[in-house]
């Protein structure tokens, strides 16, 4: 059986089976979009780990309250955002660069903290170059409020539906368009500097 | 107020300005205004560059064994034949109340078959396909002579003094209906849920 060539609900099917090769496949799936969306809303890499692997847990554990009426993809982005959101409500986190977070005085908590790329093909200048972009496109992602923030991740950077995204912070249609719109005309602000620097 | 007017006037909603920015088409009046707006163009083009640098974002990947480390936590439900048997050990009532219901059924077959050897499944298939509704009603009013006839009729007109074959079938099938109820009422004061209780009660979100 070819459980890559199944679709999530197909799989979900065969989880509530017990059927763990079909979780495995889910989790291989959906794992980068919800670190990325997690990582980007707390901003340090251990954390953000911790916190994908419970939205998988709880994900898993409780799939009798998932709705076949709506994308798997929608309700883990959900548990995704919630689990996150509840954090970020808990502790005062601070913003922390692409470099490690502030008060990482380690080499290894310096790594512990920063991206992890996936690739590292490029030559080492253009490397340098879009690390530094990317620095200062995380920085003004960062300082957005947090809904602005993931509902302008789960636009630009997931290609989420308004729809979907209105589901997955459960808030009406018209809320998440004025989170997106916001969040947007923020980050031109405050990225304006870098078309000035680059004539464009 | 002219359509022209209007048009020069009012700039494009926020979703027009986003579908022209992500390459879809503009209505022959979104482009006459565009033409003509520099606030508009700048919004498109704004929109565009954003989008674009927001899109070569790094792609984020957690580490190698993330995926081990959650299946390891994970717990699947067990797939159902296991389930059912957990299910019987886990309550032994429930295996006891559908030990003795299946025991019932056997011994209401086997005696049934002892009584009545030349009624054989085969026979009866035939005789109402035969005959139909006709013999199946005929079986009922002489299943009730039989009650009536057994003895059962006798120590019951000691209660009732006309009881009839047809009050015979009516306590049989009210017998019937309060062994059903008693059952059901068993069931639960022994505490065993039907399984469509358990599912209704989990309603809630991730």
């Amino acid at each position: 059986m070819d459980y890559g060539e199944k679709s999530d609900k197909e799989l979900v099917r065969l989880c509530r089976r017990g059927d763990e090769r079909a979780a495995r496949e889910l989790v291989t799936r959906f794992e980068r979009p919800v670190f990325s969306i997690v990582w980007r809303m707390v901003r340090d890499r251990e954390l953000a780990e911790d916190l994908a692997q419970d939205v998988f847990v709880r994900t898993f554990n409780h799939l009798d309250r998932y709705d076949p009426a709506f994308k798997f993809s929608s309700w883990l982005f959900k548990i995704a955002y919630n689990l996150t959101v509840d954090h970020l409500r808990r502790r005062d986190l601070p913003t922390v660069s692409v470099h490690g977070a502030p008060d990482a005085v380690t080499a290894e908590r310096q790594e512990a903290t920063s991206l992890a790329l996936e690739s590292d093909e490029e030559p080492p200048d253009a490397r340098i170059e879009a690390k530094e972009l990317a620095g200062e496109m995380e920085a003004a992602i960062a300082e957005l409020r947090e809904d602005y923030r993931t509902a302008i991740l789960l636009r630009h950077v997931e290609g989420r539906a308004y729809e979907e995204i209105a589901e997955i912070m459960d808030v009406p249609l018209g809320t998440v368009k004025t989170y997106i719109f916001r969040a947007r005309r923020e980050l031109r602000d405050r990225l304006s500097h870098l078309a000035d620097d680059r004539g464009g | 107020m002219s359509d022209t007017t209007r048009e020069a006037t009012a700039h494009l909603a926020d979703e027009a300005v986003e579908r022209i920015a992500f390459g879809g088409k503009a209505a022959p009046a979104e482009g006459r205004h565009l033409a003509g707006c520099d606030r508009c163009r700048d919004e498109v083009a704004g929109l565009r560059g954003l989008h674009a640098r927001l899109a070569v974002l790094p792609p984020l990947a957690p580490s190698a064994d993330f995926a081990d480390r959650v299946m390891a936590r994970v717990r699947l439900p067990e797939p159902r034949p296991a389930r059912a048997l957990a299910t019987l050990r886990a309550n032994p009532r429930a295996a006891l109340a559908a030990a003795a219901s299946a025991l019932l059924a056997v011994v209401g077959a086997v005696t049934w078959i002892v009584a009545y050897p030349a009624i054989t499944p085969g026979a009866v298939a035939a005789l109402l396909a035969d005959r139909g509704a006709a013999l199946a009603w005929q079986g009922v009013l002489a299943a009730g002579r039989a009650v009536y006839e057994s003895g059962i009729g006798s120590l019951l007109s000691a209660f009732r003094a006309d009881l009839t074959p047809w009050t015979a079938i009516a306590g049989l099938l009210t017998l019937a209906l309060v062994a059903i109820g008693s059952m059901g009422v068993m069931l639960r004061l022994m505490e065993v849920t039907p399984p469509f209780r358990a599912r209704s009660a989990r309603m809630t979100d991730g």
